[in-house]
């Protein structure tokens, strides 16, 4: 406007001057109501939008939902079935604030009455330190922390923490591993998959089932207390893809009380520990000769007396003292014709192929507790020979039997895992014998259970086939003849391999119904037999009534065998 | 003129009356989503412990503890497992199939198909 003077639309007619005067304003209220309308309208249109429209945005959903998990707590870890295996609660924990407690003495005294485990002295002393922030117990139980609010003692506080919880206890206990008090992981998968469960908070599944761990730990126990051992060790492998569905180190130790467990207990003898396999390692020495085509099944060794070699004799634990063939060593266990054996093949090849299927480097499992095998070097024909019954060499009970999956899966090896596979994904692995050697092999497998040192662990009807082993533990340089490390590598069905079931004992010792034997034919071979019995309904394989077919199909047709002129050894 | 004022200010304050109503019904139901928040924080938390619990009352060796003496059940042996109904023998004291008036059994039932 150009002021007062000139007021909007003159009364006294517009001429010259003010008319143009009138127009300019006009257009400039035009514009600014232009201006205005577009303005309003925009805000109109927006308020409708908001009001009227529903659509769904990002922020609405993130502020919908508050988060899953606590900040900061470690995510849960299941087993393939989802069961809670380890998960975190939220607990107090009591801490003090030493410059506010007027009496240190009197308030530890106090604190001892609700809180049994804790140290007075100690607590008094650092409650008397003058600091602003002192420890005093940490992960109270709702009733301590009740307990210690009835108390009423003047600076002390609870500081929520998460604490780590195992519900199974005991059970998979090697497996899990635990977490310092921080929540930091420090063994086992805890350790192994830190980023994935404490920063993604992704739950990990692993591959274990419960029930299987269940019955596994069950008879391993039973075994350790019947024959008086001194550990054991085992696992569940499904051969096709390498999930493990168990794995067993006893004695065990309560993950939730881990100040009570004894320190030896902790070790996982099943990954972290390393022995001289003995017998079942005539599984690759026979694997070994037929894929290179050394050997055949009909081939014969000479077994007639101990082999000397250097300062060591060879010799068989039931000598049968005559020539042997492929299918009888396998079945009797013999040393000597194992050596020889392995001897044919030489160091060369046998150290290759034992590289093929993985024994002479640690495993690739994801788990921190792997040890790394024990390989001579030089590899020396001695221990050639030597190897080619198990002793020689050291590897883990693990890499033991992902090899042996290895050689029954079609000569197919798949990596061990011990966290679950997606349904339907594929695992590519690597032939280490061809389809031939390993369908050879299940053969050689049943008959050792179906006539041989490994009848123990005959579960009727889910076709078992395996291999015995009895090794002699190392004292200092000599062999202790009485200190023994028994197994039995069991897989069934073996006519198409599913599942595989190694059991290990510690030292055991016969019993009367042994006959005082504690060959892994008597001591461990039952227990796998109880295992599978167990499981299979479980893992969905059915038992099958007598089948005449699959048992010629495994047959194994042999020369010119005189039955009732053998006798079964039981190494 | 005046009218035009007057409609002016009526609206204007019927916008703002309604305005004020809103704010205030949206402060309510956004007091009411922190609360159901709040709460559903808290039943999370509530079923995350219940979840634990559970796990721990049905570990394997308690229950098979429990099974072992409340129950009259053992594992079953391959002999007591059929994948499908024609491989079960039939019981040792069924009826014959053609006695109608007996109560039905497995076999009586297959009979009557």
């Amino acid at each position: 406007m150009t002021g007062l003077s000139r007021p909007f639309a003159a009364p006294c007619g517009p001429t010259g001057v003010a008319r143009h005067t009138i127009d300019r304003a006009r257009t400039r209220i035009l514009v600014a109501g232009a201006a205005f309308l577009v303005a309003f309208l925009a805000i109109t249109a927006r308020l409708g939008d908001l009001a009227l429209i529903e659509r769904d945005t990002g922020s609405r959903i993130a502020r919908g939902t508050p988060g899953d998990t606590y900040t900061g707590a470690r995510a849960d870890i299941t087993d393939r079935n989802g069961v809670l295996l380890a998960t975190s609660l939220a607990t107090a924990s009591l801490f003090g604030d030493a410059r506010l407690v007027p009496n240190p003495e009197e308030a530890a005294k106090k604190l001892a009455t609700v809180l049994p485990d804790i140290d007075r002295k100690v607590i008094a002393e650092r409650l008397a330190s003058g600091r602003g922030f002192v420890w005093i117990k940490r992960n109270l139980t709702p009733r301590q922390e009740y307990a210690v609010n009835a108390l009423g003692i003047p600076g002390l506080d609870f500081k929520r923490e998460d604490r780590r919880v195992y519900p199974m206890g005991t059970l998979a206990a090697h497996v899990l591993g635990f977490t310092d008090l921080d929540g930091h992981g420090i063994s086992g998968v805890e350790m192994s998959l830190d980023n994935q469960v404490h920063k993604r908070g992704e739950t990990a599944a692993l591959s274990i089932d419960v029930r299987v761990q269940n019955v596994l730990t069950e008879a391993l126990r039973q075994a350790m207390a019947d024959f008086n051992a001194i550990g054991a060790a085992g696992l569940v492998l499904d051969v096709r893809n390498g999930e493990i569905l168990a794995m067993t180190s006893l004695p065990g130790f309560d993950p939730n009380r881990l100040n009570e467990a004894k320190k030896e207990n902790l070790f996982n003898r099943a990954t972290l520990g390393v022995y001289e396999m003995g017998s079942t390692f005539k599984i690759f020495t026979a694997a070994m000769a037929l894929d290179y085509g050394t050997a055949t099944l009909a081939k014969s060794y000479d077994a007639t007396k101990p082999i000397q070699i250097s300062r060591f004799t060879i010799n068989d634990y039931h000598a049968e003292r005559r020539w042997l063939s492929v299918p009888e060593i396998f079945e009797v266990s013999s040393n000597i014709g194992a050596a020889r054996m392995a001897i044919e093949v030489g160091p060369q090849r046998q150290h290759d192929f034992l590289a093929r299927v993985g024994l002479l480097k640690p495993s690739p499992v994801e788990l921190p507790e792997n040890g790394a095998p024990l390989v001579p070097n030089p590899w020396k024909d001695i221990n050639t020979m030597t190897i080619g019954f198990g002793h020689g060499i050291s590897v883990t009970p693990l890499q033991l039997a992902t090899a042996a999956a290895g050689i029954v899966n079609d000569g197919v090896m798949v990596s061990p895992t011990i966290l679950k596979r997606a349904p339907g994904e594929t695992v590519i692995g690597t032939r280490v014998v061809s389809q031939r050697t390993s369908l050879e092999m299940r053969k050689l497998f049943r008959l050792v259970v179906s006539d041989g040192t490994g009848k123990n662990a005959d579960a009727k009807g889910y076709l078992v086939g395996g291999k015995t082993g009895t090794a002699e533990k190392t004292e200092g340089r000599h062999y202790a003849r009485h200190a023994l490390l028994s197994s039995f590598l069991g897989v069934f069905p073996i006519n198409q391999p599913r599942y595989l079931v190694l059991a290990m004992l510690d030292e055991p010792h016969g019993n009367k119904k042994t006959h005082g034997y504690a060959t892994g034919g008597w001591v461990a071979a039952p227990a796998v037999k109880q295992v599978i019995e167990r499981i299979a309904p479980m893992l969905d394989v059915m038992p099958i009534g007598p089948a005449p077919e699959i048992d010629r199909a495994l047959k194994i047709e042999t020369a010119d065998k005189t039955p009732g002129g053998r006798k079964v050894a039981s190494n | 003129m005046i009218r035009h004022t007057i409609s002016w200010l009526a609206l204007a304050i019927v916008a703002g009356t309604g305005l004020f109503l809103v704010k205030h019904e949206v402060q309510d139901l956004e007091d009411r989503l922190a609360a159901l928040d709040d709460k559903i924080a808290k039943d999370r938390e509530t079923i995350h412990v219940l979840r634990a619990e559970w796990a721990y009352l049905t570990q394997p060796d308690r229950l098979s503890r429990l099974a072992g003496r409340h129950l009259n059940l053992k594992p079953p042996a391959a002999g007591q497992i059929a994948d499908s109904i024609d491989k079960l023998p039939p019981p040792k004291d069924a009826p014959p199939a053609d006695d109608g008036a007996q109560k039905p059994t497995f076999a009586t039932m297959k009979a009557a198909e």
